[in-house]
C-alpha cells in the first residue's frame, strides 16, 4: 500500500518528515542506508523527483549524507538526531497544546491527563 | 531546454469550430507534468497532434526543437486511450513488434513487469479481459527508454487498485531524464505523482500552470481544490 | 524499416491467404472429380452426370475467386492497418508514410503473384485428377508456346514479351494503389458509409476512366497509332513502351498522391 499524504501540504515536505521520523525512532539507526529514490518512490507511490527534492532537504539538514553512488546513510552525529527529535517533539507538544486550548482545557487538566495515559 | 513546445496551436474538426485556439505551452525535460482539464477541453487533441496521428491547422509544435515526424516517433512513446494493437496477436509477438520498431525498447523489462502480472506471453491478446489489455499496453509503452512519454488519461475507468499499480508503474518504469505527461480529468488521484501541473480549459486555453510543490505551498489548495477554484473563476467571464 | 514492416504485412495476410488457397486446392480436387465423371459419361445415372456438371461450374468459379479474395485481404489488411484503432500503432511508429504505403503495396503484388501460381497449380489438379497425362501434357503445351515465341530469337520478340508481363505488373500496382487511394480518401471526407463512398468513388472513377477511353478510341486516336505506316518491326515495342510509360506514370501519381494524403490530411480521432 502507498503511503498517503496529506493534499494541502507538499509531498516532498512530507517524505521528508517521514524520513526524519524514522530517523528518529530508530527505524533508520545512525550510519545505516536509507533505501534508494526509486525504493522510496515505490513505496510512497510518488514520482521520484520528489524524493530527490526530500532527500536534499534531509542533507541540507545534515541528518543524512550521501556517499558518492553507494547510497544515502544516516549521520552518525548522535546530537543532530538528538536535536531533530526535540524540535519534531515540540511541534506535536505545542501543536497539541494549541488544540487543547481552543478546547478551553487548562494547562494544569493537560498534564493530568497525560499521565494517566502513560503507557 | 523544453521538450515540448508549442505556439499559437490552433486545430479545428469542423469549420470554425477550433478545439485548440492559438495553444502556447512550454513543458520542460525530466518532469512528471499533468494535463489537467474537463473532459472535451481538447487535452487528447493535443496529445494526438503530438503523437503525429492529427494534422494542426496552424501555429508550431516542437517535440526537442524537431517538427512532428518520424524522428519525433522514435522518441515520443504513446499510450491512447483506446487498445490499439491486433488482437489476433499473441502477447509475445507485440513484444517483438515493439522490439523490432522501437530502438529505445527494452525488452528484459517487458518480460519482467509481465511476469509481475501473471500474464502468459504465449496468450493472445484477445483472450485477456478489458484491464490486462490496458496494463500490457501501459507496459510496453513503459518499457521504452523515449524523451517524452504521452499518457492519455492512463486511469480513466479503471478500478482503484488497478489505478495505483498503473501509477506506480509510470513511476518505476519512466527514463527518469525524460519527461511524462500525463492528461486527466482524475486530479485528485494523480497529484502526488506530479511535478508540475498545466490547468487547461476549452479551446486549449491555459488558464494556469507550474509547479505542484510551490502552488501547495503558496495557496495551501491541494491540486484539485486550486483547479476548482481557477476552473471557477474562468467561466465567470 | 521498410523489410520489417514488409514482414508483418506479409504475415498478417499470409494468415487468412493460406487458408483460402488450401480451400481452392481442396475445390480444385472436387472440381477434377466431377470433371472426371463427366467426361465418362456415365449414361445410365444421368443425375450423377447433372450433379457433376454443377458442381464442376461451382468449383470452377471458386477457383476464379482465388485471387480475387486474396486482393479483397490485401484492401481489407490496408483499411484495418491504417484507419481503425490499430492506425494508433501504426502511425506513431517510427517510419515514414512512403515506406508504409510501399510495403502494402508489395506485399499485395507477392500475394497477387503467389495466387496467380496457386490458381496454375489448381488447373494442374483439375486437370491432373482425370489423368495424371493431363498434366504433363499442360507443361508441354506451355513449353511448346514458348518455342515457338523465342524460336528463332528476334530482340523485338522478346523484349514485347518482357514489355508485356511489366505492363501487367504496372496495372495490378495502379489497381492496388487506386484502390487504396478510394479507402483512403473515404476515410478521410467522410464519418459514416464510408464504404459506400469508396466503392462510389471505385467505380465512379472507372467509368469516368472508360468513357475518357471509348472517346479517345472514337477519335480514331487508337486507330491511327496502330495503323501509322511505320514499318519498323520495333514499332509494337515502341507502343507497348509507351503503354508502360503511361501506366507507371499513374502509378507514381497515385503514390505520390496517397503519401502526401497520409502525410498531410491524417486526422485519426
Amino acid at each position: 500500500m502507498a503511503w498517503s499524504f496529506d493534499k494541502h501540504t507538499p509531498v516532498y515536505i512530507q517524505i521528508a518528515e517521514r524520513i526524519r521520523g524514522g530517523i528518529i525512532s530508530g527505524e533508520y539507526p545512525p550510519e545505516s542506508q536509507i533505501p534508494s529514490v526509486r525504493q522510496l518512490a515505490f513505496m510512497a507511490a510518488v514520482n521520484p523527483n520528489t524524493v530527490q527534492r526530500a532527500l536534499t532537504e534531509l542533507e541540507d539538514e545534515g541528518i543524512i549524507y550521501s556517499k558518492g553512488t553507494s547510497g544515502r546513510f544516516v549521520t552518525d552525529d548522535a546530537g543532530l538526531i538528538d536535536a531533530a527529535r526535540h524540535k519534531v517533539a515540540k511541534s506535536i507538544v505545542s501543536d497539541f497544546v494549541e488544540q487543547a486550548k481552543c478546547l478551553g482545557i487548562t494547562k494544569e487538566e493537560i498534564i493530568r491527563m497525560v499521565e494517566e495515559v502513560k503507557e | 531546454m523544453s521538450i515540448l513546445e508549442c505556439k499559437n496551436l490552433r486545430k479545428a474538426y469542423k469549420k470554425g469550430r477550433y478545439v485548440l485556439d492559438g495553444l502556447n505551452l512550454e513543458i520542460p525535460e525530466g518532469k512528471i507534468v499533468g494535463l489537467l482539464g474537463p473532459n472535451g477541453c481538447g487535452k487528447s487533441t493535443l496529445i494526438k497532434i503530438i503523437a503525429g496521428l492529427l494534422q494542426k491547422n496552424s501555429g508550431e509544435v516542437l517535440v526537442d526543437g524537431k517538427e512532428i515526424s518520424e524522428e519525433t516517433k522514435a522518441i515520443v512513446s504513446y499510450l491512447p486511450e483506446r487498445t490499439y494493437f491486433n488482437a489476433w496477436m499473441r502477447v509475445s509477438e507485440l513484444v517483438d513488434y515493439f522490439k523490432e520498431f522501437y530502438e529505445d525498447f527494452d525488452e528484459k523489462r517487458a518480460y519482467a513487469l509481465l511476469k509481475d502480472l501473471k500474464i502468459d506471453p504465449t496468450s493472445k491478446l484477445k483472450a485477456l479481459s478489458k484491464g490486462t489489455k490496458e496494463k500490457v499496453q501501459l507496459i510496453l509503452v513503459m518499457s521504452r527508454r523515449a524523451k517524452l512519454y504521452l499518457l492519455d488519461e492512463p486511469i480513466a475507468g479503471v478500478d482503484p487498485a488497478a489505478r495505483e499499480y498503473i501509477l506506480s508503474t509510470i513511476i518505476s518504469n519512466y527514463n527518469p531524464e525524460a519527461t511524462v505527461i500525463i492528461t486527466t480529468h482524475l486530479i485528485s488521484d494523480v497529484e502526488q505523482v506530479l511535478d508540475e501541473y498545466v490547468f487547461i480549459s476549452y479551446g486549449g486555453k491555459i488558464l494556469k500552470q507550474g509547479s505542484v510543490d510551490e502552488s501547495r505551498i503558496e495557496t495551501g489548495y491541494s491540486l484539485d481544490e486550486l483547479f476548482r477554484e481557477v476552473f471557477r473563476c474562468s467561466q465567470n467571464f | 524499416m521498410f523489410a520489417k514492416l514488409l514482414k508483418h504485412d506479409c504475415k498478417a495476410i499470409f494468415k487468412y491467404w493460406w487458408i483460402v488457397s488450401v480451400i481452392s486446392a481442396g475445390v480444385s480436387l472436387v472440381a477434377g472429380i466431377a470433371l472426371s465423371i463427366m467426361n465418362v459419361g456415365y449414361t445410365a445415372h444421368n443425375y450423377i452426370q447433372t450433379a457433376a456438371i454443377i458442381i464442376f461450374f461451382f468449383c470452377f468459379f471458386a477457383i476464379i475467386l482465388l485471387p480475387l479474395v486474396t486482393q479483397l485481404l490485401t484492401f481489407i489488411r490496408f483499411r484495418k492497418n491504417f484507419f481503425t484503432d490499430e492506425g494508433y500503432l501504426t502511425f506513431t511508429l517510427p517510419v515514414n508514410k512512403s515506406a508504409l504505403l510501399g510495403s502494402k503495396t508489395l506485399a499485395s503484388l507477392i500475394f497477387s503473384a503467389a495466387s496467380g501460381i496457386v490458381f496454375f497449380l489448381d488447373i494442374c489438379i483439375v486437370s491432373g485428377v482425370e489423368d495424371l497425362d493431363n498434366i504433363g501434357n499442360l507443361f508441354y503445351e506451355i513449353s511448346h508456346m514458348f518455342k515457338n515465341i523465342f524460336n528463332p530469337f528476334e530482340w523485338n520478340v522478346f523484349v514485347t514479351f518482357i514489355l508485356t508481363i511489366l505492363i501487367g505488373i504496372a496495372c495490378a500496382v495502379f489497381f492496388n494503389l487506386f484502390i487504396f487511394l478510394c479507402i483512403t480518401i473515404s476515410n478521410m471526407l467522410v464519418k459514416k458509409h464510408r464504404l459506400l463512398f469508396g466503392l462510389a468513388l471505385y467505380y465512379g472513377s472507372s467509368i469516368v476512366f472508360v468513357l475518357i477511353l471509348q472517346f479517345l478510341s472514337s477519335n480514331g486516336i487508337f486507330e491511327s497509332l496502330m495503323l501509322a505506316p511505320v514499318f519498323s518491326e520495333w514499332y509494337p515495342v515502341l507502343i507497348l513502351f509507351g503503354v508502360f510509360g503511361i501506366i507507371a506514370a499513374f502509378c507514381a501519381g497515385a503514390y505520390l498522391l496517397e503519401v502526401r494524403l497520409l502525410d498531410k490530411r491524417l486526422n485519426l480521432e
